[in-house]
């Protein structure tokens, strides 16, 4: 298959191509989801350091 | 000569600009160590990618791609769904919700706090510390031998000139210097990444051809790989042969989980606003990190049918059997000369690109985990990791005189494999499950850590052999030869130390956590507020 003598190995190649097809189409459809909590984390953090950092 | 020097300019130029930006916006120790926890998605997912993908696994694994074919393209399907989409959707999500309600600064200290312990802030400080600049040393050592090879600049003027460029605005500029230069850096090495493909598949007359002809080419595999079990570069090995168990075992195990627990990575989630920023980086991560292993592994196996139909020869004997200059020779012989020099300073990129991670990293762990939590030092904090930083670029350059050739793609398994055994069970479930306690962490993280190296000293031939303790005490470089020729117990000096040693981490992580208290639930409930 597509040249490569070893079964498992050519499906090694066409996984790469859609293991990044996959991030792309993650990344497009999750574009704007700022997830759960992001206004509260957003005030946490800007309360600013707890932690010793100044 | 003249147009090198040009675009080295240009380049250093853009590269100090950024640092200079980035020290100029550092003003507090959350600047320097999170990089204000406000970046821009799209230099973080060039940061984490370039920060992941540096001369070790381009040039070094590149080369083990040259010899042991595609099997290798394993790696980049690990790197890509590991590396990129479960890291960022199931760890870097958690990581950066948990890291802001517990105000970490660090992954050993988001360790640390999530287990209410500054014994697993420390220790995972140590580990990181002592152990990246070994890490760090194989990136530095390959960008040099590239250096001597494509301009033909000695060794040792290459380690000290990279160091000094690298500490001036890592020093300065923290984690946001280091990541506005990553993030340009990366992208030149996207480009010329896929330029090298295009050009390659272009030479052998098309993806196909390209393959069928890398297939004939098997019966010109050296018979040392064919008695390791080699079957050829588009065969792969037999399975269970000692070559097969050190492609699969050490470069995709190790290398391709490994990355789960890598800190210089896990503290770029902490460095955004929220999951948009997150779910953005995998988009742009996925096709990244396709255009750099991926095109890097089918390179180096290609070289072997360019390198055979120009002189004769396949690409590790183009090499004089150094692996690390395989990539190398290839793009000075092969490659049109603009190319070379483009190339050149991609790899440049790619090396200096990790190594300020690397040193970050290291001398954040130094500064803030060991020094500031785990001794409860005092001081300014910036200043703190400042030093550290420093320490941490020191003791690479010590490594990276030392440390013999051949040692770019085992230094990096080393590393990667060492983090996973100690951080990833207590990381992964501390993300988790809410019945991983203190005690299991430590006994985790601890055992992981003594197992992964106890193998690395005693079994696993490639290092014991190396570091000679094996030999000295019981006359032979592995335990593991003790055992019957090709029994199962002799095959586990092929083993990567994580075949043992993350299982073992792990069994320890749910046993102890099983037998022990939990912790407080007022503090789980606070760790688990966001998630």
């Amino acid at each position: 298959m597509l040249g490569i003598a070893s079964t498992e190995l050519a499906w090694a190649f066409i996984l790469c191509i859609l293991a990044s097809v996959l991030c792309v189409v993650y990344g497009i459809v999750k574009w704007n989801d700022t997830g759960a909590f992001s206004e509260e984390l957003r005030d946490i953090d800007e309360s600013g350091p707890k932690n010793g950092c100044t | 000569m003249a147009i090198k020097i040009i675009l080295a300019a240009v380049y250093l130029v853009v590269v100090f600009w950024l640092g200079y930006r980035g020290w100029r916006e550092t003003r507090q120790a959350t600047d320097y160590m999170l990089a204000g926890r406000r970046m821009n998605p799209f230099v973080m997912a060039m940061s984490y990618g370039a920060t992941f993908i540096s001369t070790s696994a381009i040039i070094g694994f590149g080369g083990a791609a040259a010899m042991f074919g595609l099997p290798l393209l394993w790696l980049t399907f690990l790197n890509i769904m590991v590396g990129i989409f479960i890291a960022m959707v199931f760890f870097g999500k958690r990581t950066r919700r948990m890291g802001v309600t517990l105000d970490a600064h660090t992954f050993p200290e988001l360790l640390g706090l999530r287990y209410k312990s500054p014994f697993v802030q420390g220790f995972a400080g140590v580990v990181v510390f002592l152990f990246i600049p070994v890490y760090a040393a194989a990136v530095l050592i390959g960008i040099s031998r590239m250096l001597e090879v494509g301009l033909g600049i000695n060794y040792t003027a290459s380690l000290l000139i990279f160091t000094g460029i690298l500490a001036l605005y890592v020093i300065t500029g923290g984690l946001k210097a280091v990541m506005y230069t990553d993030a340009f850096q990366g992208s030149l090495m996207f480009v010329m990444m896929l330029i090298l493909i295009v050009f390659v598949y272009s030479k052998l007359g098309g993806v196909v051809e390209a393959h069928q002809a890398l297939t004939d080419l098997a019966p010109k595999l050296p018979e040392s790989l064919k008695a390791g079990g080699m079957l050829g570069w588009t065969q792969g090995a037999q399975a269970g042969s000692p070559l097969w168990l050190v492609i699969y075992t050490t470069i995709i195990y190790g290398v391709g989980i490994g990355v789960l627990a890598q800190p210089q990575l896990a503290v770029r989630f902490m460095t955004v606003k929220s999951d948009r920023e997150l779910n953005r980086g995998v988009l742009f991560g996925g096709i990244f990190i396709l255009a750099m292993t991926g095109v890097a592994f089918m390179v180096g196996a290609l070289s072997n049918v360019i390198f055979f139909k120009q002189a004769g020869k396949i690409a590790v004997d183009m090499a004089g059997g150094n692996i690390d200059k395989i990539i190398p020779i290839f793009v000075s012989e092969v490659m049109p000369g603009w190319f070379g020099v483009l190339f050149l300073l991609a790899m440049v990129a790619a090396a200096m690109s990790t190594l300020s991670s690397q040193y970050h990293v290291g001398g954040t762990s130094l500064g803030r985990d060991f020094y500031e939590r785990g001794l409860r030092g005092r001081g300014n904090p910036i200043s703190i990791n400042r030093a550290g930083v420093a320490i941490t670029v020191v003791v690479t350059l010590i490594w990276g005189l030392v440390l013999p050739p051949s040692i770019i793609a085992r230094a990096t398994a080393f590393f990667f494999g060492l983090c996973a055994a100690a951080f990833l069970p207590a990381y992964l479930l501390g993300l988790y499950w809410k019945g991983m306690t203190r005690a299991g962490a430590v006994v985790s993280m601890v055992g992981g850590f003594v197992v992964s190296f106890f193998y690395l000293v005693f079994v696993h031939t490639k290092e014991s052999a190396a570091i000679g303790l094996c030999k000295a005490m019981y006359g032979v470089d592995s335990l593991a030869m003790l055992a019957a020729k090709g029994s199962t117990g002799w095959l586990l000096q092929f083993t990567d130390p994580n075949i043992i040693a993350l299982p073992v981490s792990f069994i320890l992580a749910v046993l102890v956590s099983l037998a022990t208290p939990k912790m407080e639930a007022k503090h789980i409930e606070q760790c688990w507020r966001h998630l």
